[in-house]
């Protein structure tokens, strides 16, 4: 038994697996599937695949970190470049979550007002968002932890039905011949779609303030696994029913299980299972901005517990009410230009901290 | 105190949610709204003519006839013309219910995806509807009133969509699957043909009533005597249109799809006739079999010199019916069929699927998908079949027979 010589720490190794089964793969089933198809068709499984073997990578090193240390991310980025450099760096990782935000708000914006409002609503709709979101951020990291034992039962039923209403109509055979896009496709896929996956990066701000039991780091590659698998199935039972029109599909979500006789007969019943899906992405599409703040209060010592979500969640508001009518152009800007940059925050840069010095040892009974 | 704070502040963020889902910044007046059950499309003039058949609420619930009105709109789009519905009515037309999509017999030769594009793109309406060709004008067949159900669409739906694997005679396709053949590498797609069908008695049948409820109606009770406007007209929809790169390039019979529905959908429960089987003492009887199973596969045999389609049926039957003068057997029991109505049936289905794959080869309509299978399957070889598959392939049709043994 591993024990801990942080009282402080907000979460539990459990609620970090349930984090990733509960909130990872719940961003990437509105559009993302979409754009996959268009970019590599039938091989679109194997685009996201790259992707996930990416954070997998990221996350297998950085579970290393965390065996080694118990610092946190901003102890360790001040062992390395010193406390202005770790500010700065700090600041950069606020840019790149209100970046990575930005494609999941407008995109699960646009979605409820495409699928659940007949006509074109008020902005204000999806101002209950900033609320939630702006509360979220004046509560501590174990905020998460919670909801994730909360929901990731809304996830995993949700998910299971919707997969369970599609099977029936899925052209499994969709997805032959394997890889027959060509290397360039599939990479396009993976490269252009990378703003949605980057999950590993969450670990990063978990490292030093989890309690690590026996085995942590298997169970949460495990549980990141379940994740991976949830996003794979989810892009082959979508291409298997909608094969050569996929790409057209927008919001994959609404869409997969609708063909089902049961449906045909009783109507969308497939609409309790997206609005489970629904609740847990809420807090999965706050996530960035919940981070942004919770970093913006480190760089800047902010002790107030509103400042940081006024400022964070103030601008985010601001950018998607201003920019509203420019969200095709932000998007394919993000996805096309900026998804490296993504990647270097999200994957590249983190694998720094496996530099980290072995001086806290965590004791074994 | 703190209790409190929390209590407050989850039913604000319960209430913040329920904004979050509901349409209530969206709401449109159920009283200007028109539920939409059907949309013909017709062509005049260079324009859509877009007629949405509309059931009425009936405002006395003791009143078990439905009603239900048509509306033209006329537009340069399929969204245009809709919009003019709403705006020469000041109804918004409620898409969601419309589950039946009738294109009128001017668009057999224009590209039809002109029409239904817009209906597998837009949200407004489920592209699980499903899709028809009219033999006449779509809003002529919608206007026709049926003894089946007073709503035209809902006496096609009954035909159409019956369930899953019960029927072998209508080849029904949704919107989805329409534009997802087009888009295929096959570019061929298919859809029922709406026959009308004129019943001469019908007048004396009863008045169409809400889900069939006039059936259960108690037998002592008195029943509603049919109405001036009660219908005269069924359908049938079992010729189906073949259409390739979204152009009507020919049809399919009622045999042509049987044989399509056997190689492609479960059939069970459906009824085939067999005419004129020789029984042992050389009388000729009618059968009526019953189709429990039917097993199906079509692949390609392919190398370098040779393309081959295998097509193999296997039809699980028991016999329902026969008009022989005398019978020992109960038809009940699952007895075995005899080896001449196999052979019957056999040669009966051969036939058929002979001309099937005859006019699948002379239209180029690739409703089987084969062009998928080949690219799939046989991803080498893509390159030298795909412009010549059909012309090169040769089929080798194996239809069995069974029953119990």
């Amino acid at each position: 038994m591993i024990e801990n010589i942080n009282h402080n720490k907000q979460l539990k190794t459990r609620q970090i697996c349930l984090f990733f089964i509960a909130f990872t793969p719940l961003t990437k089933l509105f559009s993302m599937p979409s754009v996959l198809a268009l970019l590599s068709s039938h091989d679109l499984w194997i685009s996201a695949l790259i992707n996930v073997v990416i954070d997998l990578i990221t996350l297998f090193f950085l579970i290393s970190v965390a065996k080694r240390t118990d610092k946190t991310y901003f102890e360790m980025l001040k062992d390395f470049f010193g406390n202005v450099g770790a500010k700065i760096i700090c600041t950069l990782y606020v840019v790149f979550f209100l970046l990575k935000s930005i494609v999941p708000i407008t995109e699960q914006k646009n979605y409820l007002e495409a699928t659940l409002y007949l006509s074109m609503p008020s902005f204000l709709y999806f101002f209950g968002f900033f609320i939630v979101a702006f509360y979220l951020a004046t509560k501590k990291m174990r905020v998460l932890g919670r909801l994730s034992d909360v929901l990731f039962s809304f996830t995993l039923s949700g998910f299971l039905t919707l997969i369970f209403l599609s099977l029936n109509n899925v052209d499994f055979t969709s997805v032959l011949p394997i890889g027959a896009m060509g290397f360039k496709n599939i990479f396009a896929g993976s490269y252009h779609t990378f703003s949605w996956f980057g999950d590993a990066v969450y670990m990063v701000f978990f490292l030093g303030n989890f309690i690590k039991t026996k085995r942590f780091g298997i169970k949460i590659v495990a549980s990141y696994l379940v994740n991976a698998v949830m996003v794979l199935l989810f892009l082959i039972v979508f291409y298997g029913i909608f094969t050569s029109i996929a790409f057209r599909q927008r919001f994959a979500l609404t869409e997969i299980a609708k063909y089902t006789t049961v449906i045909s007969n009783t109507g969308r019943i497939d609409y309790l299972a997206i609005i489970s899906l629904l609740f847990p992405c809420i807090i999965s599409t706050a996530l960035p901005l919940f981070l942004a703040c919770k970093i913006l209060e480190q760089v800047f010592n902010i002790k107030n517990k509103f400042i940081s979500p006024l400022i964070i969640i103030g601008l985010t508001f601001l950018f998607v009410w201003i920019f509203e009518e420019y969200y095709y152009s932000i998007k394919g800007f993000i996805l096309n230009i900026l998804s490296f940059i993504l990647l270097v925050f999200s994957n590249i840069f983190p694998l720094i901290f496996i530099f980290t010095k072995n001086k806290e040892k965590y004791e074994k009974n | 105190m703190k209790k409190i704070k929390s209590f407050v502040l989850m039913a604000l963020i319960g209430l913040l949610l329920l904004s979050f889902f509901n349409n209530s910044f969206g709401t449109v007046d159920i009283e200007k709204m028109a539920i939409i059950t059907a949309i013909g499309i017709d062509k005049e003039d260079d324009l859509y003519s877009v007629t949405a058949q509309i059931a009425v609420p009936e405002e006395d619930s003791s009143h078990t006839e439905k009603r239900r009105t048509h509306l033209v709109g006329k537009g340069v789009t399929v969204g245009d013309a809709i919009r003019e519905i709403s705006d020469i009515t000041g109804w918004y037309p409620q898409l969601v219910f419309c589950n039946l999509l009738v294109i009128g017999k001017d668009y057999s030769s224009e590209n039809v995806l002109t029409v239904l594009d817009y209906f597998a793109k837009t949200l407004r309406i489920q592209d699980s509807a499903l899709v028809v060709l009219s033999s006449e004008k779509a809003s002529d067949l919608l206007k026709e009133s049926s003894p089946l159900d007073a709503i035209s669409s809902f006496a096609l739906q009954k035909i159409l969509y019956k369930k899953s694997g019960f029927n072998k005679d209508v080849a029904e396709i949704n919107i989805k699957k329409f534009c997802s053949n087009y888009y295929s590498y096959a570019s061929s797609s298919y859809m029922p043909i709406i026959n009308t069908i004129k019943q001469e008695d019908s007048s004396n049948s009863e008045s169409p009533s809400s889900g069939g409820q006039s059936s259960s109606m108690n037998a002592g009770a008195q029943k509603e005597k049919s109405s001036s406007d009660n219908g005269k007209t069924l359908f049938s929809a079992k010729n189906t249109a073949l259409f390739k790169n979204g152009i009507k390039v020919g049809e399919l019979n009622e045999s042509g799809t049987m044989i399509f529905n056997l190689l492609t959908k479960d059939c069970a429960d459906s009824s085939i006739a067999v005419e004129d089987v020789k029984d042992e003492d050389l009388t000729s009887t009618n059968y009526l079999l019953r189709i429990f199973k039917n097993t199906k596969s079509v692949y390609f045999e392919i190398d370098d010199d040779s393309i081959t389609l295998n097509a193999k049926i296997d039809v699980y039957c028991k016999i329902a019916d026969q008009n022989s003068k005398s019978s020992s057997v109960s038809l009940s029991k699952n007895n075995p069929l005899s080896e001449n109505i196999k052979d019957k049936l056999k040669d009966k289905l051969y036939y058929e699927a002979l001309t099937f794959f005859h006019t699948i080869k002379s239209t180029e309509c690739d409703i089987l998908g084969l062009e998928q299978k080949l690219y799939r399957f046989h991803n080498d070889y893509y390159q030298t079949y795909k412009d010549n598959y059909l012309d090169k392939m040769k089929i080798n049709l194996s239809i069995s027979v069974t029953g119990q043994k």
